[in-house]
């Protein structure tokens, strides 16, 4: 019989040969596919007067005018005989820089106020930095599969050739404990799970040691591994049984998102579930699944059921775990959420989500869906009701959704030709406008419903008041910033007086258009005095000026006639300026709440 | 138990490195070669005149990790190179000795090297660095255009033949870019190379013609803005789209004076 002693020793034998082969592969494939900083030819590197007047005598020439210093100088440049000084030829270079710069602005591609030249080196390198396979190509292993693998065959081996080997009372051990305990009640063949098991010991032992909150060598630590082991490869098992043997890309994917839904909610989870571990573990009764499970499996279903979105090139391992920190967060305050819907609520609400939004997460516009989820849910929480009315019965269907669906279609539209201003949104803009948007839908569900259910105008009367004055009256020195802090100024307006969409009876146009038509157009006017416009269309002020403006007309007997006098005392203001005065903001909002209260 | 378990694997791991010697001095060269690129792009992003007296030193000292590379790729022995053919990593190291050959100036050597890396380990050459060799005579060619500018030393024909002609470098660039996948990273790298040239193209026309300018009819031109435009696509495609990768397009448009890409 072979002793104790001998029975490790052997072990460790065995072990290390097959640990040692492995990292020694590991190591090769490494070295293969070793990233390169790849250092280009020799090139005239500097923009100088080869490229200023290769662009003047192109895309540059409609900067030419007669008379001006830059046609002077081309002039000059273009005689034979004549030679340009070394002056005058940086003179042209700075020109170039200048027109390239209002090129990218018309283009859309700079805001206002260029803020850099040239490309910073350590940027550039990075985008050099090249590797040696496209993504997804590489056909050797990855240094974790090849060791997971290995792992769990050797953490196997140690536990039925080493008595007493798993210390249950260690950290490690219980997400150990808890990881096989979870594997254990799965049915399965090895071979339909492939290296998976391997990747969650492995991710479940990484995220435990990560996670602060989830240090402590608790029981809830355990149990919250198990749940959630159990719950995620239950779901990836009947994923791969479906796939079946044909497609080793779907399954690979599944495998790839199934770790990252696995790590994701274990980071999310640790610190509700160990704050209140009955709650998000607990099961009440065989029909409904713990809140913990739930999340898992309603993201994991986002990303692989809704193909034809494409939401795995939309979220990241942040974005996940956004959206689960917000998903078990609510249905921790509503558990009912899961029990009234049977257990379909959560994922078809953010699968409605995904659907509705998708499309406004752009390449111009990135990492919008995750926030515009977290955003949804994390208001969900307190007005459920208001919110969510038909969770039993049709949980697609979300006021919140409505009002985010409604407010990016309208500002996340091109600009027509002809439109002055031309900047699109950013993420944060967009995200800044509609968290404002469902703030207010909140206060006041009567932006989206009317009597008997029907569907209000409301609130795309507002926004889309606000982009096409915008669009119509204002030049790029607008920022998207500011013109989203005007939109949220139009949103709050409106919701305080119905009577911003009154039509005006000669026009036909509504009060808040008419009022953000003589603002913008009055601040933004071409013939403007200079000295009026130096301090009026500064980044800030214009923004400041319509929140002022709108919020005294707010306060006001709100009419026509208040609207008309507002204009009067812009252009009272304007003419100020344009004698000298300096723009107080202060007294100019005393002259509006004294004047519009008259 | 992680921590006896992760001990346990840091022997073993420290064991294995310890005996890959062969795999260490490839490594070691790749480490030299990625601090001398990233020395010599820093020298040309940063300086505002590349190649004045002042940064003569700098430039030394990125070429100095070039040597060194070089020095360390040169010193496999017999045993050490037939290992790393059994590892699959001969074709690596033939690579990287080519690319520093190149960045020394021994072009000759270089495609000597790229030669031999074909004929001995083509099935040890990867996607990228079966490309990177492919790209070679043009990238050699780019850089024989600007030495010929810097010296005053060639004329009209035989600089534009060299970059832009049927078989100068652009040309190269385009055979080696069919290599490899459209939307392997490496492509990125490869547009730029053809750029670099192109630009190179444009100091020969203002130098060494009476019409200093571009004609806009030129293919050299036009083939270059196509080139922007797939530089645009690429970093779209791969979802690398951000305010870096439009600065250095945006870059790659201001140097060339051609157009802004079609978003």
């Amino acid at each position: 019989m072979v002793s104790d002693s001998t029975a490790l020793v052997l072990f460790a034998i065995r072990s290390s040969l097959k640990l040692g082969q492995q990292i020694r592969q590991a190591y090769v494939d490494a070295t293969k596919r070793r990233k390169l900083v790849l250092p280009l030819p020799d090139f005239y590197s500097t923009p100088d007067i080869v490229s200023a007047v290769n662009y003047f005598a192109g895309t540059g020439n409609q900067y030419i005018r007669p008379g001006t210093l830059l046609n002077r100088l081309f002039q000059k440049w273009k005689t034979p005989g004549e030679e340009l000084t070394e002056e005058e030829k940086g003179l042209l270079v700075d020109y170039h820089h200048e027109f390239f710069n209002l090129d990218l602005i018309n283009a859309g591609r700079l805001g206002p106020v260029p803020s850099g030249e040239s490309l910073d080196a350590a940027e550039f390198t990075a985008l050099i930095t090249i590797r040696q396979w496209e993504r997804g190509e590489d056909p050797n292993p990855s240094t974790l599969q090849r060791m997971a693998g290995t792992f769990v065959e050797i953490g196997i081996d140690y536990f039925s050739s080493v008595p007493g080997a798993l210390n249950k009372d260690s950290r490690e051990g219980k997400v150990l404990a808890g990881f096989l305990d979870g594997m254990s009640s799965i049915d399965f063949k090895e071979e339909e799970l492939g290296a998976i098991p391997g990747r969650l010991m492995v991710a479940a032992l990484e995220t435990v040691s990560e996670n602060s909150e989830l240090l402590s060598a608790d029981l809830k630590v355990q149990e919250l591994v198990r749940v959630t082991t159990a719950a995620l490869s239950k779901d990836v098992a009947v994923r791969l049984n479906r796939i079946g043997d044909d497609n080793l890309v779907k399954k690979e994917k599944v495998a790839d998102w199934a770790e990252l839904v696995f790590r994701s909610l274990l980071s999310s989870a640790g610190g509700l579930v160990l704050s209140d571990p009955e709650r998000y573990l607990g099961v009440e009764n065989d029909a409904h699944a713990a809140l913990v499970s739930n999340v898992g499996e309603s993201v994991l279903s986002l990303i692989l059921d809704e193909e034809d979105l494409g939401l795995d090139r939309l979220f990241s391992r942040d974005g996940l775990e956004t959206v689960m920190q917000s998903a078990l967060a609510v249905l921790g305050e509503h558990p009912e959420i899961v029990t009234d819907s049977n257990n379909e609520g959560l994922k078809k609400l953010i699968a409605s989500v995904a659907r509705e939004l998708s499309e406004y997460d752009t390449l111009l516009t990135p990492d919008m869906l995750p926030e515009l989820t977290r955003m949804i849910l994390d208001k969900t929480g307190d007005h459920l009701e208001l919110l969510w009315p038909e969770l039993a019965t049709r949980p697609e269907k979300h006021l919140l959704l409505t009002a985010a669906k409604t407010t990016l279609e309208i500002i996340s539209e091109k600009p027509a030709d002809g439109q002055q201003w031309k900047l699109r949104f950013t993420s944060s803009d967009s995200l800044l406008v509609v968290n404002a948007v469902m703030d207010e839908v909140i206060e006041n569900p009567n932006w989206l419903l009317e009597d008997a259910g029907a569907v209000s105008d409301h609130l795309k009367g507002a926004v889309e008041a606000a982009i096409q004055a915008l669009r119509r009256h204002a030049d790029n020195r607008l920022s998207s910033e500011t013109a989203a802090d005007i939109v949220q100024s139009v949103v709050l307006a409106c919701s305080r007086r119905l009577e911003f969409f009154e039509k005006i009876p000669a026009g036909g146009q509504s009060l808040i258009t008419t009022a953000l038509e003589l603002m913008l157009g009055k601040l933004f006017d071409t013939d403007l005095d200079q000295k009026a416009a130096w301090q009026l269309v500064r980044r800030d002020t214009v923004g400041l000026i319509v929140e002022i403006s709108l919020k005294q007309l707010s306060e006001s007997k709100l009419n026509e006639a208040k609207v008309m006098k507002l204009g009067e005392l812009i252009d009272e203001q304007i003419a100020a300026l344009s004698n000298g005065e300096a723009l107080n903001l202060d007294a100019f909002e005393e002259t509006l709440a004294l004047e519009l209260a008259a | 138990m992680k921590k006896q378990g992760i001990r346990f694997a840091a022997v073993i791991a420290a064991m294995v490195v310890a005996g890959c010697t062969h795999v260490n001095h490839l490594r070691n060269a790749q480490d030299d070669f990625n601090r001398a690129a990233e020395a010599e792009n820093r020298l040309r992003f940063d300086s505002a005149e590349s190649y004045s007296q002042t940064t003569l030193t700098a430039w030394n000292t990125a070429h100095s990790g070039y040597r060194s590379a070089l020095a360390g790729l040169e010193e496999l022995n017999g045993k050490e190179i037939a290992k790393l053919k059994n590892d699959g990593l001969w074709g690596t190291a033939l690579t990287l000795k080519a690319m520093s050959q190149w960045r020394l100036g021994q072009f000759d050597a270089a495609l000597k090297t790229a030669g031999e890396a074909e004929q001995s380990a083509a099935n040890q050459l990867y996607p990228r660095d079966s490309a990177l060799l492919a790209a070679l005579p043009g990238l050699i060619k780019t850089d024989q255009g600007f030495s010929k500018l810097e010296n005053n030393s060639g004329t009209f024909a035989d600089v534009k033949e060299l970059l832009v002609g049927s078989k100068g470098a652009v040309a190269d660039i385009e055979k080696a870019r069919k290599k490899v996948g459209k939307i392997h990273p490496v492509q990125g790298y490869l547009i730029q190379a053809q750029l670099a040239a192109y630009r190179n193209y444009t100091v020969a026309v203002y130098r060494l013609t009476e019409s200093k300018i571009v004609p806009p009819d030129d293919p050299a031109k036009a083939a270059a803005q196509k080139q922007i435009q797939q530089l645009h696509d690429l970093y779209k495609d791969l979802r690398m789209q951000s305010d870096e990768t439009n600065a250095l397009v945006s870059y790659w448009v201001k140097v060339c004076a051609l157009t802004l890409p079609q978003i």
